[in-house]
């Protein structure tokens, strides 16, 4: 049984299609993120699960009861918005209980369930203040007690962390999953950032354009992305992508890229394909900067090359240095320990590991 | 927040001496304080006089000995004609026309303004946009029927016609002033309370309510002035006893019996006066502030 | 039913409003518009006859005036204002001291009722006790300034008195503007060397657009509308050298008793200020949509 389910989901604004057939389903005590950029169409798809936007066609679920005509109040959901929406007049403690007094709970059990999230937010000592007075971490805390009190079945969250600094973000964030590993809840997560979804996420849906690009488990999507922009989505640096063909696929098949003359081949006869190509089919070869090192010994099987390339650029963050270096008419990315000195101009030995390779389809940008 | 704009000043005062410039501002800055506080005074001074002093001239001068006397004939004996009652029957018609007017048209306006910026529907712009118009037109073209409708439901000439009339053609500019305002009001909040169960009344009572405190106080100071001033509907539907202080006022100055007592016109029009100038000082900062941020987003 | 209730609610309560707004703006501009087609006098009549109102209204002589007079005083009253008020509204923008005190003594009159201040300034305009006669105490005999009773330049005296009233307004929605001017932009043209004066006309003014378009629009109302400010100034005198069509509407229906010339020289006016507004509302309502 699902918690949460989306059928076939479509919402358009006037000609202009925002959701095309989404499908998805969730497990109790999943964590879902939908991830991708802005207009992706992630919050409409939140707003809908909430019930604050209609759909235009499809269904929504809730413990396989689809809701679409219940309002937001009777989903048995709670939210927490990106500006946080507390109510501007009212103390802390107001606001985390004004649902509960809506909907006309005993004041006992009321003050219980404050006492609780308080605690658990640790945010006791604020109760009487007005969101005003409160700093942008702290207005966070309350949002999510607001949600917390009513136990819901699922959590929503829209970009709750978009407008905290950074520090304060990634400290939030390891709260929010601390409670989520705590509490065993439900969550659905809307973010622009691919760090967070990865770090949240026990499941993530990329969205482009309108439509689920991939649901995954975070490692999965990080490992063997379904197509070229799951690729370039997740993961920082973002992949490298180099045009090319595949060459002998009877045989041993290989990977060419020809640039003003220069023929590079990359033999990729271990690569599992899923679609098996045809000889001279124009394909994408995408490699992670985590794989493209200087250590040349470090192999971790046959599936490796060894290439001299110049670098152009490098970008330290201390731990380790991102290096770019001209490949086949473009560039590609690698990142190298900090100790290794890399001379910019000066060629340099390049090792890439081409276990974790994918291959993309030229011109459906799919893997195949 | 000023401060760049002072520092373009500054940095142009290179060339000049700065302090001559700055003392050229004061200067042209002060000239126009006395363009626009003069009227005032010379309407204080002047009711503050007897005729003899008066007719001796001196506009601008102080009165050698303070008489009072016009003030009182203002209240209670100035002719408007052949009544000589004053103006204190009718400052209280206006009185009792305002109340009810502003806080019927503010009440009207923030339900509207609401609905139409937090539960817009199809149509819903046109609708604000039909009513914003009513704003804007000369109300000499609703002039005439409005006499014949007041007529026919038996209030013309009296005081709750002129309520009707001021609430009817003031909910444009209530509804625009509550509209404008909460439609920066973030949705989220909104959607967070139909979240937490709140429904149309309950999002409006508990939760916008008392966050239109800015929005309540710009209305209501713009329906009071303007109520509290308008003479157009006062000389056109209203009769005899029943007419506001403006009416009445204008009877007083433009009565062409017996002698011209300025003294008393002045005092006249400055008991019509001293309700907005009051609530213009007390909270004509929140005045402007609100008003001119609504202009200048446009 | 419940659920259909809520629902409809917000249309529900906003229909009230909107009926009265109907009826009591839209229908009766349609009154006045169809009575202005027939041939009403003391009483109305609803069977049209044509444009022969407008075609008597276009021959009275009281009307030609009173449109001419409107057209200067538009014209007038507006550029007056918008000069005076974008002035004071710069100077004060230089981070005056006492800037509150100043901001204040420009506005009070904004507060006053039209009558008021043509009570207060046909005092200070008489021939006999007013300027005119403070100048001649100073020492000089001759001096002359009974505008008032001057037919030729009584309507003058409207625009001192009116620019007094409204100028101060101005000058608060241009402070609002020039407070709201990106302050980064003129921080990158100081860098650029560009000198104060071109800073004001280059860069700030022309983004006080939207600020211009408010004021004419409110004080184009305001002039159209202006009716108070020459019953308690002028009356229209002298004879009717002051007219405006908001007087001529009044006199035609309430002492004249000419309903069809009421009604026609009204919708005249209404047409007079659609040309201004409705494009300015079209406009701000299709921005406000996107």
């Amino acid at each position: 049984m699902s918690v949460l389910e989306a059928k076939n989901l479509y919402k358009n604004f006037g000609t202009v299609e925002v959701l095309k057939d989404i499908n998805l389903s969730i497990d109790e005590g999943d964590f879902l993120v939908l991830v991708g950029p802005s207009g992706c169409g992630k919050s409409t798809l939140l707003n809908i699960t909430a019930g604050l936007e209609d759909m235009s066609a499809g269904d929504i679920m809730i413990d396989d009861a689809v809701v679409n005509e219940v309002p937001p109040k009777d989903r048995d959901i709670a939210m927490v918005f990106q500006s946080y929406a507390l109510y501007p007049t009212m103390t802390v403690e107001k606001n985390i209980t004004f649902g509960m007094k809506v909907r006309k709970v005993p004041q006992a059990l009321r003050k219980e369930a404050l006492d609780r999230v308080a605690g658990l937010l640790h945010i006791d000592h604020l109760l009487d203040r007005k969101p005003s007075q409160l700093s942008g971490g702290q207005r966070q805390r309350v949002a999510m007690g607001r949600a917390l009190v009513r136990e819901p079945r699922i959590f929503l969250f829209d970009e709750p962390l978009s407008n905290l600094d950074a520090k304060l973000r990634i400290q939030m964030r390891s709260e929010i999953k601390q409670l989520h590993q705590r509490l065993g809840t439900t969550i659905v997560y809307v973010t622009h950032d691919q760090t967070e979804a990865m770090s949240l996420a026990t499941k993530i849906a990329v969205m482009n354009g309108g439509v689920i690009e991939q649901l995954g488990a975070p490692q999965e999507l990080y490992d063997t992305p379904n197509s070229v922009f799951v690729a370039d989505f997740i993961g920082s640096p973002a992949m490298n992508f180099i045009k090319g063909q595949v060459v002998d696929v009877a045989g041993n098949a290989c990977f060419v890229s020809t640039h003003e003359g220069t023929e590079v081949r990359v033999p990729i006869g271990h690569y599992g394909f899923t679609d098996q190509p045809v000889e001279g089919q124009d394909v994408i070869l995408g490699v992670r900067p985590e794989y493209i090192t200087s250590n040349a010994t470090d192999h971790h099987g046959v599936a490796s090359m060894d290439f001299d390339l110049t670098p152009k650029l490098m970008e330290t963050t201390g731990f380790d240095q991102h290096v770019l270096f001209d490949f086949c008419g473009g560039e590609i990315a690698g990142r190298f320990s900090s100790k290794i000195e890399v001379v910019i101009d000066q060629p340099q030995t390049v090792h890439i590991d081409l276990s974790t390779i994918s291959i993309f389809d030229g011109k459906s940008e799919r893997r195949i | 927040m000023p401060d760049q704009t002072a520092n373009v000043a500054r940095g142009g005062g290179k060339r000049w001496s700065p302090i001559l410039l700055r003392g050229l501002l004061f200067l042209i800055l002060g000239l126009f304080v006395l363009y626009y506080t003069l009227p005032l005074f010379v309407m204080v001074v002047t009711s503050l006089k007897s005729l003899p002093e008066i007719r001796q001239g001196a506009l601008l001068g102080l009165p050698k000995e303070i008489v009072l006397d016009a003030w009182k004939n203002a209240w209670s004996e100035a002719c408007a004609g052949v009544t000589c009652v004053g103006l204190k029957p009718y400052f209280w018609n206006s009185v009792v026309l305002v109340v009810p007017a502003v806080i019927i048209s503010t009440a009207i306006g923030a339900i509207n303004g609401y609905i139409l910026s937090m539960w817009q529907f199809k149509g819903s712009n046109i609708i604000f946009g039909l009513m914003l118009f009513g704003c804007f037109i000369p109300f000499q073209a609703v002039l005439l029927p409005m006499a014949i409708t007041l007529g026919k439901i038996g209030i013309a000439g009296n005081v709750a016609g002129l309520v009707l009339v001021h609430v009817v053609y003031g909910i444009g500019f209530t509804t625009l002033f509550f509209r404008n305002y909460y439609v920066s009001v973030p949705v989220e909040l909104v959607k967070a309370a139909k979240i937490d169960g709140a429904g149309f009344w309950t999002i409006f009572g508990p939760i916008l309510l008392p966050m239109s405190a800015p929005v309540i106080v710009v209305t209501v100071i713009w329906q009071f002035t303007s109520i509290w001033n308008d003479f157009l509907f006062g000389v056109s539907f209203s009769q005899g006893d029943n007419q506001p202080i403006t009416v009445a006022l204008n009877n007083i100055v433009n009565s062409t019996t017996g002698v011209k007592e300025y003294n008393v016109d002045m005092a006249s029009a400055m008991i019509a006066a001293i309700p907005t100038l009051l609530v213009y000082i007390v909270a004509g900062k929140y005045f402007i502030r609100g008003l001119a941020a609504g202009s200048v987003k446009g | 039913m419940e659920k259909l209730i809520a629902r409809y609610l917000p249309k529900i309560v906003v229909a009230p409003s909107f009926a009265a707004v109907l009826f009591f703006v839209y229908g009766f501009i349609g009154w006045t518009i169809w009575v202005s087609m027939t041939k009403s006098r003391i009483l109305p009549k609803y069977d049209l006859v044509g444009l022969i109102q407008y075609d008597k209204l276009w021959a009275t002589p009281r009307w030609l005036v009173a449109i001419e007079n409107l057209g200067i005083f538009i014209f007038l009253f507006v550029a007056i204002a918008l000069v005076v008020g974008l002035f004071l509204a710069i100077l004060l923008d230089q981070k005056v001291r006492a800037e509150g005190f100043i901001r204040t003594t420009y506005l009070y009159p904004m507060a006053l009722s039209f009558i008021v201040t043509g009570t207060a300034w046909k005092w200070i305009l008489n021939p006999g006790l007013g300027i005119q006669k403070v100048v001649r105490d100073l020492g000089f005999p001759d001096f002359e300034f009974g505008w008032l009773v001057d037919p030729e330049m009584a309507l003058y005296t409207i625009v001192i008195a009116g620019v007094w009233q409204s100028s101060g307004f101005v000058m608060a929605l241009f402070l609002a503007g020039l407070r709201s001017v990106n302050q980064e932009i003129i921080k990158a043209a100081m860098v650029d060397g560009i000198g104060p004066f071109r800073i004001y006309t280059g860069i700030i003014i022309p983004s006080l657009r939207p600020v211009f378009i408010s004021a004419i629009i409110v004080l184009v109302h305001l002039a159209i509308k202006s009716f108070d400010l020459v019953i308690a100034l002028t009356s229209g005198g002298p004879g009717y050298s002051t007219d405006m069509p908001a007087t001529y509407m009044y006199a035609m229906a309430f002492s004249r008793g000419q309903l069809g010339q009421a009604s026609a020289s009204a919708t005249i006016m209404l047409m007079t200020v659609c040309i201004f507004i409705i494009p300015y509302l079209y406009s701000e309502l299709r921005q406000k949509n996107a």
